[in-house]
């Protein structure tokens, strides 16, 4: 979670001065995923500010989550099938979840169908029934992400519809696991794969981009991991968020895909500078300074008239009070989704 | 206390089985879970108001339930595998019985929707209580 006060006054000065949203002057697509040409678009109200998770579930509606005590709203957030534009975004009902801390994101159990959370406070992963927001159940998650930083551990989750493979990610390095990133290197973080009954199963090491570094006024540069996109075959789309540049910082987020295939298990390992290690592989298909926006939250959403997909991003602007809760579409290419069979696909009960 | 789960797909669930729950439960000493399973896939204009109309029948059913002095609880599933999600929630809550309201749709609008309750008895080891659509009694 990157926020303060002063930043966020700045924001919306920021925002002032360039009605309409940021524009995407400094944005590089691929032919995977590219941006939709009505830049940045905003929820038609603001009562439910610093949205740090997004879910997809079904038709236009999402679940999105707060920081900011736990509190989750059940969206509509209406995409044009043929472009990939939002045309409208309200937040319909708000309930608290049961113990939520710092609820980071959110996703649907592969199992039951109730809401999964990871909590940056305690590192949990919580299952949450709807809508009463009573915590339901708990995963086991392995102790080494007892050693979050503050306010650095888990800040994502994503199932996979095709095989159900749950996976989380701590925001920046775990205390034995290195340094932060810096301006010349990027740190070390844990990709976890949890099985469809939330039992932990492989873990990899994802090596972040470095910073634009932190000359500036306001805030150090920060390089971290915000959002996981789990796709239907079991592939990983990873966010990276970086806070930097010079004099006034902006936010720049980078969409991967990775590979796992030669990449080291690490749930045995304790610390990643004990020993070599091999990260995933990263491939870049999507990069983008957006401005004050801080897209934390990232959701596949729904198939477009063409076979294409929407990821739809939501920022944390702060408490929402001043600043309004930002929301980006990004097209996906129906050859990245589909390039690849599930593992598997059961329609059983088990 | 045992615990029921009552899966409901629409308000007309709420009329018909409310009151015959409540008095099961009640001879029973045990807590109900009504759940609704809204899907995540795309679905026919048809369906658009579906998730809309689920939370209706919770809301309608569990205050029934309550009032009938029953404890209860509604929960919204999201999933596109109804008879999966029933019955994982089942286990997982430790419910000692999945009771199901049949619908009453034909062979071609099961073949076509999914079979439901043929699904949970196929794979269920927790027993299943099936109520009719044209049943009208206590249990």
């Amino acid at each position: 979670m990157i926020t303060t006060l002063i930043y966020g006054l700045t924001c919306s000065v920021l925002l002032m001065a360039a009605p309409g949203g940021w524009a995407a002057s400094e944005t590089q697509t691929s032919e995977a995923i590219k941006a939709a040409d009505q830049g940045q678009f905003h929820f038609a109200s603001n009562e439910i500010g610093g949205l740090s998770g997004i879910t997809y579930l079904g038709k236009d509606r999402f679940a999105v989550v707060s920081d900011k005590g736990g509190l989750l709203g059940l969206a509509t957030i209406k995409v044009d099938r043929k472009t990939g534009e939002i045309t409208r975004a309200t937040i319909d009902e708000m309930i608290v979840l049961e113990g939520g801390r710092d609820i980071e994101d959110l996703a649907v159990a592969p199992t039951t169908g109730t809401l999964l959370t990871v909590d940056e406070a305690d590192q949990s992963l919580s299952l949450h029934h709807y809508p009463t927001g009573k915590r339901a159940g708990q995963a086991m998650v392995p102790a080494v992400f007892r050693q979050a930083r503050p306010n650095l551990g888990f800040e994502s989750v994503s199932v996979s519809m095709g095989d159900g493979s749950v996976w989380a990610a701590n925001e920046e390095p775990l205390k034995g696991d290195g340094p932060r990133a810096t301006k010349e290197s990027g740190g070390l973080i844990r990709l976890q794969r949890f099985d469809s009954d939330l039992k932990p199963a492989e873990q990899f090491a994802y090596l972040l981009d470095p910073h634009r570094g932190s000359d500036n006024i306001i805030e150090r540069a920060q390089s971290g991991v915000a959002g996981l996109v789990a796709l239907p075959d079991g592939r990983l789309l990873v966010m990276e968020r970086e806070l930097g540049g010079e004099v006034l910082p902006t936010f720049r987020i980078r969409l991967y895909l990775i590979n796992t295939e030669d990449a080291t298990d690490t749930s045995r390992i304790d610390s990643l500078t004990k020993q070599e290690v091999a990260p995933v592989r990263k491939q870049l298909l999507f990069e983008s300074n957006t401005g004050p926006a801080n897209f934390e939250g990232i959701a596949l959403g729904p198939k477009l008239d063409d076979g294409d997909y929407v990821l739809i991003l939501v920022s944390d602007d702060g408490s929402g009070k001043y600043n309004p809760q930002n929301l980006l579409s990004l097209r996906l290419s129906s050859e990245v989704v589909e390039s690849r069979s599930p593992r598997s696909n059961s329609a059983s009960a088990d | 206390m045992s615990q029921l789960l009552v899966a409901v797909s629409s308000p007309w669930a709420s009329d018909k089985l409310a009151e015959p729950i409540a008095d099961f439960a009640k001879r029973l000493d045990a807590s109900v879970f009504v759940a609704h399973v809204a899907t995540l896939q795309e679905t026919d204009e048809h369906e658009s108001d579906a998730t809309q109309r689920g939370e209706q029948t919770l809301q309608l059913f569990t205050d029934r339930l309550k009032a009938a002095g029953v404890e209860a609880e509604g929960i919204m599933l999201f999933s596109d595998d109804t008879a999966k999600a029933i019955l994982n929630t089942a286990r997982a809550r430790n419910c000692s019985l999945i009771v199901l309201g049949l619908t009453g749709k034909g062979v071609l609008k099961r073949l076509i929707a999914g079979d439901v309750p043929t699904n949970i008895i196929r794979s269920s080891e927790i027993p299943v209580l099936l109520c009719p659509a044209n049943w009208d009694g206590t249990i």
